[in-house]
């Protein structure tokens, strides 16, 4: 089936068990004395928890959504809906109390009946899971604390939400209503099962050792990897992978990194990647070393459709800044490995020259490769006389050749510079289908 | 590309969440 139809498949399922609380409460009998405003806020809290719910699909890393959608969209889109469900719960709430606001005193977590407080506190969780998530940064949270945390909170969030509805047990006699809220549950248990379980014991029998620990300009590093007892992973040139290094895959200790080596290499798998704190400033103090048990690394993957095998066109443009060259190296080893002769175009961002990431390996892939790389700096050195600043769309028509609406476009780097340079390339009649782009703050 | 997509879809769940719930809640009231 083609992509486009696969994907219109899933945005089915998805509409189709986010909205089904909603019809079994349409097509339900019409019960007598009930007004509007309570009606409405039911029907909100029902949709505000199969949007929660569903949270635990995207993020579960499936096959079948991977191939079709890109990483980085379905976490932004889990981030986007996560909102949406803790605004409609809200408005469950709000509106309750608006229509009769002696209900106030069910917040009281202390005297409110069980199935109340259960509500309260779902919704507790749920803010407090949102909010560490926005601001995960701004709270100074590390990575791995916040996943454990969000994984707790997430289940707490859905459990109690619930223990609410059958507690209060408001249109659940309906047993279409019933059975929906005992498959869709155990739907989500299944997703943890899966994501917790079945792939961790997959992760555990193929692993990975360190064989080299590389340093790289930019403060940055590569891990080398080599399969295990094993053949190895095959991947497309800019997926990405999770991590987990040293500790057992079940620690939710994984971090997403591209694949930086060329995909036609399944016996040793390479990441780059830039100190940025957490994890990824310990990468420097690793040493290769035999896999023994706690030593070794595993690799999830790979996912994503950033992925330029998927589009057989007569050429490529890259942009990319800083540590968002590490997919766009990937494509150009695997096309040097495999001898492509379509004409390549690098524009290529960093700070200065000194921090230019991969600058030797890239001037001798000129040698193997039809590649135009364009360096663009920010704080250029005395004498430079290539592009400075920050790419824009003056300098994309400067360098982007006449047929360059037939070219695919592959954007990583920084969230400012890719909607930049994705408004520039739409502003110069690049088709929006043609651009591809991977953020790197996923989580 | 994807986003523009997923911020559509994102806007017709909103739409139609508060579009089935309202026809929901006017059938119960009795007001349709």
């Amino acid at each position: 089936m083609r992509s486009s139809l696969r994907a219109a498949f899933w945005i089915c399922i998805y509409f189709l068990l986010v909205f089904s609380p909603l019809i079994i409460l349409l097509v339900a009998p019409r019960a007598e004395g009930r007004t509007f405003w309570r009606e409405f806020s039911v029907a909100l809290g029902y949709a505000g928890l199969s949007l929660m719910g569903f949270q635990f699909i995207p993020t579960a890393r499936l096959p079948f959504l991977s191939d079709v959608f890109p990483m980085d969209t379905l976490y932004s889109f889990h981030h986007k809906v996560s909102i949406t469900s803790l605004a409609l719960v809200a408005a469950h709430k709000a509106i309750l109390i608006i229509n009769r606001p002696s209900l106030v005193r069910l917040f009281n977590v202390f005297t409110a009946p069980g199935r109340a407080r259960a509500a309260t506190i779902s919704l507790l969780a749920m803010i407090v899971l949102v909010l560490t998530s926005v601001r995960r940064k701004q709270f100074r949270i590390q990575y791995e604390h916040w996943r454990g945390i969000h994984i707790v909170l997430s289940v707490v969030a859905a459990t109690l939400a619930l223990v609410h509805i059958f507690g209060v047990g408001y249109h659940t006699a309906n047993p279409a209503q019933r059975a929906l809220w005992i498959v869709m549950p155990a739907l989500w248990l299944l997703m943890v099962i899966y994501v917790r379980g079945i792939r961790t014991l997959i992760l555990l029998r193929h692993p990975y050792q360190i064989a080299e620990v590389r340093e790289e300009r930019g403060n940055s590093w590569t891990l080398a990897l080599e399969p295990v007892g094993h053949a190895g992973m095959r991947f497309m040139p800019g997926q990405v992978a999770w991590l987990t290094v040293q500790r057992l895959p079940i620690a939710i200790r994984e971090h997403p990194f591209s694949f930086t080596s060329s995909a036609e290499r399944t016996d040793r798998i390479e990441f780059t990647i830039r100190e940025l704190g957490d994890f990824t400033s310990t990468v420097k103090t690793l040493r290769p070393m035999q896999c023994k048990p706690g030593q070794c690394v595993y690799v999830d993957g790979p996912y994503g459709i950033f992925d330029m095998d998927q589009y057989d066109v007569p050429g490529y443009v890259f942009i990319a800044g800083g540590i968002g060259s590490a997919p766009i190296m990937s494509m150009l080893r695997t096309m040097a490995d495999r001898g492509d002769q379509r004409p390549l175009l690098f524009l290529y961002g960093n700070r200065d020259w000194e921090s230019v990431i991969f600058r030797e390996e890239l001037d001798a892939l000129k040698e193997r490769l039809n590649l135009t790389l364009v360096h663009v700096l920010e704080r250029p050195p005395e004498g430079w006389g290539g592009e400075t600043g920050y790419i824009n769309a003056t300098m994309l028509d400067r360098h982007l050749s006449d047929d360059r609406a037939e070219r695919t476009y592959f954007v990583c780097g920084p969230i400012p510079m890719m909607h930049a340079v994705e408004k520039a390339l739409l502003e110069l009649q690049v088709p929006l289908s043609r651009i591809h782009t991977e953020r790197y703050e996923m989580a | 590309m994807h986003d523009v997509y997923a911020q559509r879809i994102l806007i017709a769940t909103v739409i139609g969440i508060i579009v089935l719930s309202a026809l929901f809640a006017a059938l119960q009231a009795g007001l349709l």
